[in-house]
């Protein structure tokens, strides 16, 4: 599943669809920290910087506004639970300089 | 994002917009463990074993709270965002509904966190004293050499991550006044700087491992750099310069 299927599922209104798909994206999120603390751990300031970025498809999904009146609108649940994994993308995330 | 989609948001299901009164009481709950109970795989996440909340679908306070988490996080680790925010928020009544929501249910906690890793580092040592001082929100730092001390301190604000940690040089015995205000600034960054990336900063304000918390880190970086100046120093026992 990728990372766009798993963002579309926060959208599903079953609230335990709602929780798996939170659940691949920590994971990912876990990985993703992991990839970028190693490449910005073994760079240097004259190589090209690692841009930590959130996935497109992850940053359109949270541009949207919770309104329990808009029928478009996400659920209010898994819109949070977006966020949630935006923030385990901070978790373990200082960069160690290779020295 | 975090500025225009994800604080509008979580104040507005607080309902801070229109007020502190009406705002949800969030002392009975605790705010910095979240549980997502997933159906499909019982071991996840690794959780902590007090307070924990889960989401009820019927229960509208469920969703406050893990809002509520997902701003202490925010605090945690973007505290300059929320800064900022704040500080270009155009509605007077609204910032300050924040500020004291924040100080009344976010701060204590935070803090109390901060102390109790100060308390429990392991940057003391013969020479070195920490001493933490929870009713002040303060966490002092001593330096011994012979009967001359050299110390610093760290002062919590009530409000904090909405203030700023402020740093103070106490005496400095055998420190030219340039490198001590250099060490100070230092230690300033550090506490000011936001867990995670810290991309940015620059490389001598790097820390060497993961963070354990702003106080501890600048406690850290203070011990660093005042070790390194006495080691081996024996020139004048008078000044130590």
């Amino acid at each position: 599943m990728t990372l766009l299927q798993a963002t579309h599922l926060l959208n599903d209104k079953s609230v335990e669809v709602q929780k798996m798909a939170y659940q691949l994206l920590h994971e990912s999120a876990k990985k993703r920290t992991e990839y970028i603390v190693i490449e910005a751990g073994v760079s240097t300031p004259e190589s090209d910087s690692i841009k930590p970025e959130l996935p497109a498809e992850l940053i359109a999904f949270l541009q949207q506004s919770i309104n329990e009146e808009d029928p478009d609108a996400p659920p209010t649940f898994g819109y949070l639970l977006g966020w949630m994994s935006v923030f385990d993308l901070f978790v373990d995330s200082v960069s160690r300089h290779v020295r | 994002m975090i500025t225009s989609h994800f604080l509008p948001a979580a104040f507005r299901m607080f309902g801070l917009y229109s007020g502190i009164t009406n705002a949800p009481k969030l002392d009975v709950w605790g705010i910095d463990e979240y549980h997502v109970s997933c159906a499909y795989q019982a071991s996840f996440p690794v959780i902590a074993a007090h307070d924990i909340v889960d989401y009820e679908e019927q229960n509208p306070l469920s969703a406050v709270l893990l809002c509520a988490h997902l701003y202490y996080r925010a605090l945690q680790t973007v505290p300059t965002l929320v800064r900022l925010w704040i500080l270009e928020c155009k509605g007077r009544e609204l910032s300050a509904a924040v500020t004291a929501y924040t100080s009344k249910y976010f701060s204590s906690v935070l803090i109390d966190t901060e102390l109790e890793r100060a308390t429990k580092t392991r940057l003391g040592d013969e020479k070195m004293h920490v001493k933490v001082i929870p009713v002040h929100r303060e966490v002092n730092m001593t330096y011994t050499i012979d009967e001359n001390e050299i110390k610093m301190s760290l002062k919590i604000p009530p409000d904090w991550p909405l203030h700023v940690i402020e740093v103070r040089g106490g005496k400095k015995v055998g420190v030219k006044e340039d490198r001590w205000k250099s060490w100070m600034s230092g230690v300033r960054q550090v506490v000011v700087t936001q867990v995670g990336f810290v991309v940015g900063v620059p490389r001598q304000f790097h820390i060497s491992r993961i963070p354990q918390g702003n106080v501890v880190d600048g406690l850290e970086l203070f011990k660093r750099n005042v070790s390194a100046h006495f080691e081996n120093q024996t020139e004048c026992a008078i000044c130590y310069s």
